[in-house]
Formats: structure tokens, sequence, C-alpha cells
């Protein structure tokens, strides 16, 4: 077992991977600076503000927030980013949606921002798209490789 | 005003017999200049660093008197179009260009 963020980075992984197919590579943790490949999108994610919201009284459940971040990043000719961008966006949503992710989460991630970046200082433009889902899950304060159902 | 000697010894360093491209055109036309394809390290607030090739294309102002974004450059048989230029002010101009 690992940590349950650590199962549910890997599930996205998992599931992102087997339905966005050719042309992505998915990756389960953030990545640093790569070498530019035309025509991948590279897939990467980390989880951040991980918090407790709840905790039972006179018990060792803790009910935690924490926030997704799944970047997709790829290079396109400037006046087609944008579209790429969005039908990245597309994907992954479509992808998200249509998983059961009740094993391990309380409820659905739940899609709350989204922000996208560029730079055209290469010879191809670059360009990002961040998704940020919101995730709700429940272990114990002393075991935070098991959820509690 | 530069002085001539300037733009007389051009041909001379963008000759394909010293550092110039044999077969650079622009706009079907044939130019002379030096082609480089050097890799930068791009940053983007929310995104990865990237590591990609900048080709650029350093020539005669004289022969892009009509330099225009998006117009097409072949160098070395590879088909680029014009992203954006710097004029020195001497007779010589950078052209960075965009990968089809």
């Amino acid at each position: 077992m690992a940590h349950i963020r650590t199962q549910i980075r890997q599930r996205f992984k998992t599931v992102l991977e087997a339905s966005l197919g050719a042309g992505y590579e998915v990756y389960a943790s953030r990545k640093s600076t790569w070498n530019h490949t035309a025509g991948t999108a590279l897939v990467d994610m980390r989880i951040l503000n991980d918090q407790t919201q709840a905790r039972e009284v006179m018990g060792d459940a803790r009910a935690r927030t924490a926030s997704l971040y799944i970047r997709v990043q790829r290079s396109a000719p400037e006046d087609e980013l944008d579209d790429a961008l969005d039908a990245d966006d597309l994907a992954i949503t479509l992808v998200v949606e249509g998983e059961d992710w009740s094993d391990l989460l309380e409820e659905d991630p739940e899609l709350m921002q989204v922000n996208t970046a560029d730079d055209a200082e290469g010879g191809r433009t670059i360009g990002a798209i961040v998704l940020r889902y919101d995730l709700e899950y429940r272990i114990d304060k002393s075991d935070p490789e098991t959820r509690i159902p | 005003m530069p002085g001539s000697f300037l733009t007389d010894d051009l041909p001379v360093l963008f000759a394909s017999t010293e550092f110039g491209e044999a077969t650079a055109t622009y706009e079907g036309s044939s130019v002379m200049g030096i082609f480089d394809d050097e890799d930068v390290e791009v940053e983007m607030g929310e995104g990865i660093g990237e590591i990609i090739a900048q080709p650029m294309f350093t020539g005669r102002t004289s022969d892009f008197s009509g330099i225009a974004r998006d117009q097409s450059m072949t160098v070395q048989g590879e088909t680029f179009t014009i992203k954006n230029w710097k004029v020195d002010g001497t007779g010589m101009i950078e052209i960075y260009l965009r990968r089809l």
C-alpha cells in the first residue's frame, strides 16, 4: 500500500492513460524541464492543499480535501493552440466523469478551476492547460494508506 | 548610415563558402545568410519548462525589404514561416522562424 494521495494520483494516471491513448504521455507526478517532442502532449499532476476538514469527535477518522492539479502541455500553431488545449480539457473531463471513484473518494472529483499558460520563444508555440480538481477522501489519522468507507 | 565597408563585407561573411547557407530562399527568392537552430529553455508560469530549438536566420536587411509575419522561408530543405525579426540598423536582420 501507499499513501492515499499516491493511490489517487496513480489511479488518475491509469484512467487517463487508458482513455487518452496515443499522443499523450501521462505521469502520476510532476515533471520538470523536458526536451520538447512535437506531436506529444505531456500530462502530469500533483496534489496541493491537502487539509483536514472534519474531525470525528473522540475518534480518529478524518475527512480531508485536497486539490489535484492536472496539467496538459503541448505545442501547436498559435492559431490552433487554444482549441487544442480546450480539446485536452474536454478529453480529460470526459474521462474523469466516466470513472467510478467511489472506492477511493467520498464524492466524484469536482473541476474547480482552469488556467492556461503559453510561450512562443521557441520554434513552436507551447501552451499548457491546468485543471484543478477538488477531491475528498476519508482516512483514519493513524493510517493514511487506507480509505475509510 | 553605416559605413559602406559594413555592407560591402556582408556578402563575404554570408557566402556559402564561409558561414552562409547555400540554398536559403525567402518568398521563393534566394537570399544569403547564416542559419542557427539553437535550443532555448522556455519557462511558463503554470507550465513545465521545455527545451526547444529556436530556428533563426541572420541576413542582409536589403534582401528582406518587404518582410512580414507568416511569410515563407526555406533553409536546409525545411520550410518555415516568419515569426518576428530584429533589424540591427547596420544592414543586418535577425529573423526568428516558426516550424511548420
